[in-house]
């Protein structure tokens, strides 16, 4: 059975094109035919992250319109074989993307054998994040440790749970993942961001991984490589754990205490 | 086509001593409590009270302005108000309170030493009343609002920063509420809010309210209660009963 997950947060730059990118890699990598779609209309970002800018012929909106078909504008990743990436249009206004459009576009995607459908919503709560998340069975709610993210990633748990497809059909609710990413534990403990602890408190979403901040990111994001692809990196590391959390393996949670490290280890670098 | 009669609840206000430009005041206080709850509301404006020369064209502009519905005019209207209210198409209702309903004409008063047995009501003295209590299971999130119309609200779960639980009765919450709460909220002086853990960003009981910054420091974070007494917010510990 194919599954639309959304990676969406309300709030803007806090980590879903990044998570998109490498929770996709992660998916694909496991041998099932995977996509990522970029809803950002006029923001496309995902096909720079991914490297694939320059290979872009036709976008989302084209298929939409019935101006290129499926097979033309999806993406083929270079590195992973199972992998492809629906890019955003750069240019077309944000109303081209109807209901009816994004059903039949994932329709076809189910139809041609694809796994994991996976949703890079663009910030806010206004049309493309509500198409993004209408059609989802799960969503991973992207959240910083910090007030105003986490009360963004409250509102659009509460879209999930009355404004998708699943909520006015009345089936099963969506099922909602909590993803925390630019996770400082220095900084938590000196009081500048939000710990796990509070974060859970206010969402109560199941935690389904902790990103470190980690400037692998943007190096990865700089070179076109998704920061899974990096496993020497704590940030391609914890997102590998998540995806095997979200394949049903458990994993500890990693980096997410500070490292003291002891006069020794520091000279012996150990 | 059939004629029915209904009964419907709705917001009155009262217009005291106060001007017009007062009732203004008073209106986008209300809206800015709960802007999505009161947008399109009708509602009534009580004029029993007040001496005023009302101008009814100023009066449905302003209700309009704050984006109300003006339904009509209450209170003790004289014969030339009358008048004037029908010229601008403004209906004048005749209010009965909410009340359990006695069947005896003339409720004896009541000793002080009488059997309690005897003060009990008879089952043939009371309407059953249709009103249930709403009960929503789970967390409310933020930009989310429960609305329990016309009777008591129970929430088992936290009320989320930026939610809102609104019940014209009375609002328990077996959680953390940091959003608001409006008990009461169509005038009910009575209603009571009880929560397990109080940080709200509001509380309001029948239009009087708190702000997270004026509530009394020691309350929060502790399981409470929230009633009015004269006007006055008062808060009490759950624990300390
Ligand atoms: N774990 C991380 N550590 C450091 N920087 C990060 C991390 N995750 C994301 N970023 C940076 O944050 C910015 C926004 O990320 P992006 O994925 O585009 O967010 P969104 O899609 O939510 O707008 C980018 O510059 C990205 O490199
Ligand atoms: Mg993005």
């Amino acid at each position: 059975m194919a599954k639309v997950i959304v990676v969406t947060s309300g709030k803007g730059g806090v980590g879903k094109t990044t998570s998109s990118a490498a929770i996709g890699t992660g998916l694909a990598k496991t041998g099932a035919k995977t996509v990522v779609i970029d809803f950002d209309i006029g923001l496309r970002n995902l096909d720079l992250i991914m490297g694939c800018e320059r290979r872009v012929v036709y976008d989302l909106i084209n298929v939409i319109n019935g101006e290129a078909n499926l097979q033309q504008a999806l993406v083929k990743d270079k590195r992973v074989d199972t992998l492809f990436i629906l890019p955003a249009s750069q240019t077309r206004n944000k109303d081209a993307l109807t209901q009816e459009g994004v059903a039949l576009v994932i329709e076809a995607l189910k139809a041609d054998g694809f796994e994991y459908i996976i949703c890079d919503s663009p910030a806010g709560i206004e049309q493309g994040a509500m198409m993004a998340l209408y059609f989802a069975d799960e969503a991973i709610v992207t959240t910083n440790p910090e007030v105003s993210s986490v009360r963004d990633s409250d509102r659009i748990t509460g879209m999930l749970s009355s404004k998708s497809y699943r909520s006015e059909k009345q089936m099963e609710p969506v099922k909602v993942h909590l993803l925390i990413t630019r996770y400082s534990p220095e900084r938590v403990e000196r009081e500048e961001m939000l710990s796990i602890e509070d974060i859970d408190d206010i969402l109560g979403i199941d935690l389904l991984g902790v990103i470190p901040e980690s400037q692998d990111v943007l190096s990865a994001s700089n070179l076109g490589e998704p920061v899974i692809l990096n496993q020497e990196s704590d940030a391609g590391k914890a997102y590998q754990d998540a995806v095997d959390r979200l394949l049903g393996t458990p994993r500890d949670l990693r980096f997410v205490t500070i490292e003291k490290k002891g006069f020794l280890s520091r000279i012996f670098g150990g | 086509m059939t004629l029915k009669s209904l009964n419907f609840t709705l917001l009155v206000v009262n217009l005291d001593n106060e001007t017009l430009s007062d009732l203004a005041e008073e209106l986008n206080r209300k809206r800015l409590m709960a802007p999505e709850f009161f947008a399109l509301t009708p509602m009534v404006v009580n004029i029993a009270e007040t001496s005023l020369n009302i101008d009814f064209l100023q009066l449905r502009n302003i209700v309009e302005e704050h984006g109300f519905i003006l339904t009509g005019i209450t209170g003790k209207v004289s014969e030339q108000q009358k008048q004037q209210a029908s010229e601008h198409s403004i209906a004048v209702l005749h209010g009965s309170k909410r009340q359990v309903v006695n069947t005896s004409p003339v409720p004896e008063p009541m000793e002080e030493n009488k059997e309690v047995a005897d003060v009990l009501p008879t089952e043939q003295d009371y309407t059953v009343s249709e009103v249930k209590t709403k009960i929503h299971t789970g967390r409310v999130r933020s930009g989310q609002q429960i609305y329990a119309k016309e009777c008591d609200l129970v929430i088992r779960g936290d009320v989320g920063a930026g939610a809102e639980v609104i019940a014209d009765g009375n609002i328990h919450i077996y959680g953390t509420l940091r959003g608001k709460a409006l008990a009461g909220a169509m005038g009910d002086t009575d209603a009571v809010v009880f929560c397990t853990v109080l940080q709200p960003e509001l509380v309001s009981i029948a239009g009087v309210y708190k702000l997270s910054d004026t509530l009394p420091e020691d309350m929060w974070s502790t399981s409470c209660s929230i009633s009015l007494e004269d006007q006055n917010m008062v808060f009490s510990s759950l624990n300390k009963i």
